[in-house]
């Protein structure tokens, strides 16, 4: 294998053009394809997030006896898609409310009694927190005796969740679309690199070198291009998320960007390895039957 | 069907053999025994079918019909696997050298050695000994489009017995060469010859085939049309 490696490396400095070449172009695709990834990967930050931050609030009936509210309490503790139940008494409301409103405390002086209800703030659990499923809890909430009034989420944000999520299947497929690009620039691009040295296999051929002899050094090229693609298209990916970031300024507070995922970084790199030894695979085989034929 | 000559020391053997290219026939009928170190020339016109008789015993070519046997063996039958050991029996010379542009002269000889499998220092030793022989031993590091004809056809017979087959194929290997360095590159493989390698040289090179170095045939249109006997082959 120390012999195979050696004549790789030694090939990729003969014929350092045409191996640029490859690894460009292989850089180019992942490049496409990364960048895609990295939308829908900060899209899901997003999407989580929101999620993560869907609450209910149930607002109860000023004449509701502290054991309605009691009941009340634990129905909504019991209930499918409920991550957490506090409760908010009307002068917590109140206190929040006016240190909310600190500045207009002149607003509060003439209220004399506290116009506000208790109320129970409810979390929603990530996988309920859909527009549908929120609709329904709320509606099963509003049943409840010592309920008067839920306020859940606006229909903006459902549109918005709507169109993440259109987003994020749009990124999927098209990044998925990209590498499979990929696969057919590197394997064409493979392919008329071997056609340029075809006279150099045929001699191999003639001279009794055997398949494997021929075929390890081409298939650890493709393997290294593969390799080297990718980790250019993501320090390439990176330093354009770094400029955007920031450039980005106060949307980044709004949504906080981060670059690919370690594993996905992993998973980019092993797939240009493959995209290389794929690439190497299908031309080898199509070139080994021509040439033997 | 014709019998080929009869003898043991036959390394190739033809019987009945043609090769079409689509509706062109190439060789027609040949049957032909090449003995074990003999000196064998094929002559003939432009297009009578020698190279592609020469190629059919390393498999460069398929037969259309009939059998070749090289060293016994039916190349029909020849598994695709078994060829470069096969191939490594022969020793093969192009009238357009066929050398690695990108590899110097020195790699294109050790490339033989390397596809076999031979250990470094034993290639080194014998690829640097083969071109000392060949009178290239000062222009190993040279590129092969730096190299006159004359020395890129050395090389190319360098390479040839590097891994000293049992059998030189050379087609036209003087072909494109002035008559100074076509002398050099036949001393070369009459020293090869002299060691006991059968030889077969395609040419149609009137001052080649005048050295009467060993048994000439000569095919036409295909056809095998004159074969002189076999006398003892040594040059």
């Amino acid at each position: 294998m120390k012999r195979y490696m050696k004549r790789t490396v030694k090939d990729f400095t003969s014929h350092a053009f045409l191996h640029s070449i490859t690894v460009v172009t292989i850089a180019l695709t992942i490049l496409i394809a990364g960048a895609l990834l990295l939308v829908v990967e900060n899209g899901e930050t997003v999407i989580a997030s929101w999620k993560n931050g869907v609450r209910i609030m149930v607002y109860l009936k000023g004449d509701a006896g502290s054991a309605e509210v009691t009941e009340a309490g634990h129905s909504l503790e019991t209930m499918g898609g409920v991550a957490k139940v506090s409760f908010i008494s009307r002068d917590e409301a109140l206190t929040d409310l006016m240190e909310s409103m600190e500045g207009q405390v002149s607003l509060f002086e003439g209220l004399g009694e506290n116009p506000l209800p208790d109320a129970y703030e409810v979390e929603v659990t990530p996988e309920a927190a859909q527009w549908d499923r929120v609709k329904a809890m709320a509606a099963a909430m509003m049943r409840l005796p010592a309920v008067d009034e839920v306020e859940y989420g606006r229909s903006w944000l459902a549109r918005v969740s709507r169109l993440l999520g259109m987003m994020e299947l749009a990124g999927i497929a098209l990044a998925g679309l990209f590498f499979i690009v990929a696969l057919f620039i590197v394997y064409n691009t493979v392919r008329l690199a071997l056609y340029s040295r075809r006279d150099e296999i045929e001699i191999m051929q003639l001279v009794g070198a055997t398949g494997a002899f021929i075929k390890i050094p081409l298939y650890l090229a493709g393997v290294m291009e593969g390799a080297m693609g990718s980790i250019l298209a993501l320090v390439t990916l990176f330093g354009a998320y770094a400029l955007f970031a920031a450039g980005a300024g106060g949307g980044a507070d709004a949504f906080p960007l981060s670059f690919l995922s370690l594993g996905s970084m992993g998973g980019v790199i092993l797939y240009g390895i493959f995209v290389g030894w794929f690439g190497c695979f299908l031309s080898l085989r199509e070139f080994m039957k021509e040439a033997s034929s | 069907m014709t019998q080929p000559d009869n003898t043991d020391e036959a390394v190739i053997r033809l019987f009945n053999v043609s090769k079409r290219f689509g509706a062109k026939l190439a060789l027609s009928n040949i049957t032909l025994d090449v003995h074990k170190g003999e000196w064998l020339y094929v002559t003939g016109p432009s297009g009578a079918g020698k190279s592609t008789l020469l190629k059919l015993f390393y498999l460069g070519e398929k037969t259309t019909s009939g059998q070749v046997l090289a060293f016994g063996t039916n190349m029909n039958r020849l598994a695709p696997r078994d060829v470069p050991f096969l191939r490594r029996r022969f020793g093969i010379i192009f009238q357009d050298f066929k050398l690695i542009p990108n590899r110097n002269v020195f790699e294109n000889v050790a490339l033989v050695l390397e596809a076999r499998g031979e250990p470094q220092n034993m290639i080194d030793k014998r690829a640097r000994n083969i071109l000392r022989h060949a009178g290239m031993d000062k222009r190993m590091e040279a590129m092969p489009t730096s190299l006159s004809g004359g020395e890129q056809q050395r090389v190319a017979v360098a390479r040839a017995i590097a891994g000293q087959p049992d059998v030189i194929l050379a087609d036209e290997p003087t072909g494109s060469l002035d008559p100074r360095s076509a002398e050099i590159i036949i001393g070369l493989l009459s020293a090869y010859h002299k060691k006991g390698a059968t030889v077969m040289v395609a040419t149609h090179d009137r001052d080649l085939l005048a050295r009467k170095q060993g048994r000439i045939i000569r095919l036409e249109e295909g056809r095998l049309v004159a074969a002189e006997p076999v006398t003892g082959g040594r040059a």
